[in-house]
C-alpha cells in the first residue's frame, strides 16, 4: 500500500492515455517502469488498452474516457484502426440512432480491447486494399479514419458482425446508390472468402 | 548491467530481424490507412505522411535485408561493412553540419539510426506489455502457473535490452547500410530480382 502511495503523484502527472515509453521518460532511473506499471495495474488505477499492449489509460472514477481519448488510445495501439458500421454512420450524420459502442476494424485476429465503450472486429488484410480502391474512407474522427456511409452499409452487409441502426434509422438521402453499388461489389470477393471459411 | 545469457536466449541477428519485421508490420498498417484516406481525397496531410512512411519502410526493409544476409554469412557483407566504416566518417561530418542547419532533405541520414533503434525499442516495449499481462494474471490467479512463460519473456527482454544497447553500429554506418541497400533493392526490384518482402497490409 505504501509503495502505491509513493507513485500516485506520478500517476496524476501522466496523461489519460500513455505508453510504457512515456512512463520510462517520466520516472527516475532508480525505478523500473515495468514495476511501477505493474503496481498501478494491480491497484486498478490504470488498465492496458488491450491485453499484452504497452499502452494504458488511467481509470478515473466518475470521469469516463472521452471519444477523443478513446480514439487516441486506439490509434496508439492499433495502427490499422478504421471506424465502421453504425459508429461511422452516426458520426457523419447519416443515422438518427446513436451507437452504444464505438465500433472499429483492425487487421489483428485478436480483438480483445479493455477500453470502455469500444468494440473491435477483425478484417482480412485485403479489406484495406478494397476500401482504398473503392474510395471507401472519408476523413477521420479524432484521427481515426471512417468508412463512407456507403462503404459502412456494404461492409455491415458483407460481414454481418457489426451493429447497424434499423433500416428506418438510416438517412438514405445522404447515401449514393451508385457508390453503394460500387462498395458492395468491391467487398463481394471478401464476402465469398468469409463464406468459404 | 551485466546480461546473463539464458537457455531461452535468441541469437542477436534473429531477434533484430524480428524487431524489424514487427515494426514493418506496424508501419505498413499506418500506410494502408493513410493510402485509403488519400484515395478518397479527403486529407491533404496524408500525402506527406505517406511519403515519410514509404521512406521508413524502404530503409527498414534494407536494414532487414542486411541482417538476414549477415545471419546467413553472405559474401558481400564484409565489403559493405568496410565501405560503411570508411564512408561513415563523411556521413558523421555531414550530420553535424545538418544539426547546425537542420533544413534540407538529407536530414533523413540522422533518422535511419533512430528508425532502427525505434524498431528495437518497440519490440522491447511490446514484450514488456506481454510480461505485464502475464505478471498481473499470475498475481490475480496464483493457482495458474505462468512462471515458465514469464521466464521466457524475461530472457527475451534481457536479449532485447542488450540488442538495443550494443547491437547497433554507429549511426553513420547504419545510415550508409540503409541507403546503399535501399538503392540496390530499388534497382534490383526494377530488374526483377526478389528481396525480403515488404509485408504490405494492402497491395
Amino acid at each position: 500500500m505504501e509503495a502505491i502511495k509513493q507513485v500516485l503523484p506520478l500517476l496524476d502527472g501522466m496523461p489519460r492515455i500513455f505508453s510504457l515509453s512515456d512512463l520510462k521518460q517520466a520516472i527516475s532511473e532508480q525505478e523500473s517502469a515495468l514495476d511501477v506499471a505493474l503496481r498501478w495495474l494491480e491497484a486498478g488505477v490504470i488498465r492496458q488498452v488491450a491485453p499484452a499492449r504497452p499502452i494504458f489509460y488511467r481509470v478515473v472514477l466518475g470521469e469516463p474516457l472521452t471519444d477523443a481519448e478513446r480514439c487516441a488510445a486506439l490509434l496508439r495501439t492499433f495502427p490499422s484502426v478504421v471506424m465502421v458500421a453504425g459508429s461511422s454512420l452516426w458520426r457523419q450524420g447519416a443515422s438518427v440512432q446513436k451507437d452504444a459502442q464505438l465500433e472499429c476494424c483492425i487487421t489483428e485476429q485478436q480483438v480483445d480491447c479493455s477500453l470502455p465503450g469500444v468494440v473491435l472486429r477483425s478484417r482480412p488484410s485485403e479489406w484495406w486494399t478494397v476500401i482504398r480502391q473503392a474510395e471507401g474512407v472519408v476523413g477521420n474522427y479524432h484521427g481515426v479514419a471512417m468508412l463512407t456511409p456507403e462503404m459502412a452499409v456494404a461492409d455491415a452487409a458483407a460481414f454481418k458482425d457489426v451493429w447497424m441502426p434499423d433500416r428506418n434509422g438510416i438517412d438514405w438521402t445522404r447515401l449514393s446508390t451508385a457508390r453503394l453499388s460500387v462498395a458492395t461489389e468491391a467487398l463481394a470477393p471478401l464476402r465469398m472468402e468469409e463464406l468459404a471459411e | 548491467m551485466a546480461v546473463v545469457s539464458s537457455p531461452n536466449s535468441v541469437p542477436r541477428e534473429r531477434l533484430a530481424r524480428q524487431a524489424v519485421a514487427h515494426r514493418l508490420r506496424a508501419l505498413n498498417e499506418y500506410l494502408a490507412v493513410y493510402r485509403a484516406t488519400r484515395a478518397s481525397g479527403s486529407d491533404a496531410h496524408s500525402s506527406q505522411r505517406i511519403r515519410e512512411l514509404r521512406s521508413d519502410v524502404a530503409r527498414l526493409r534494407a536494414w532487414g535485408w542486411y541482417l538476414s544476409a549477415k545471419e546467413r554469412g553472405a559474401s558481400w557483407i564484409p565489403a559493405l561493412q568496410r565501405l560503411a566504416s570508411v564512408l561513415s566518417f563523411f556521413v558523421s561530418v555531414n550530420l553535424v553540419a545538418q544539426r547546425r542547419h537542420p533544413r534540407g532533405a538529407a536530414l533523413q541520414h540522422l533518422s535511419s539510426y533512430s528508425l532502427v533503434e525505434r524498431a528495437y525499442a518497440a519490440l522491447e516495449d511490446d514484450t514488456q506489455g506481454q510480461l505485464l499481462t502475464l505478471r498481473l494474471a499470475q498475481m490475480q490467479r496464483p493457482a495458474l502457473d505462468y512462471q515458465r512463460d514469464i521466464d521466457i519473456l524475461d530472457a527475451r527482454l534481457a536479449d532485447l535490452a542488450a540488442l538495443r544497447l550494443n547491437g547497433l553500429p554507429e549511426p553513420g554506418q547504419v545510415t550508409l547500410v540503409c541507403h546503399v541497400l535501399r538503392g540496390v533493392m530499388a534497382i534490383g526490384g526494377a530488374l526483377g530480382f526478389s528481396f525480403p518482402p515488404a509485408q504490405p497490409v494492402d497491395s
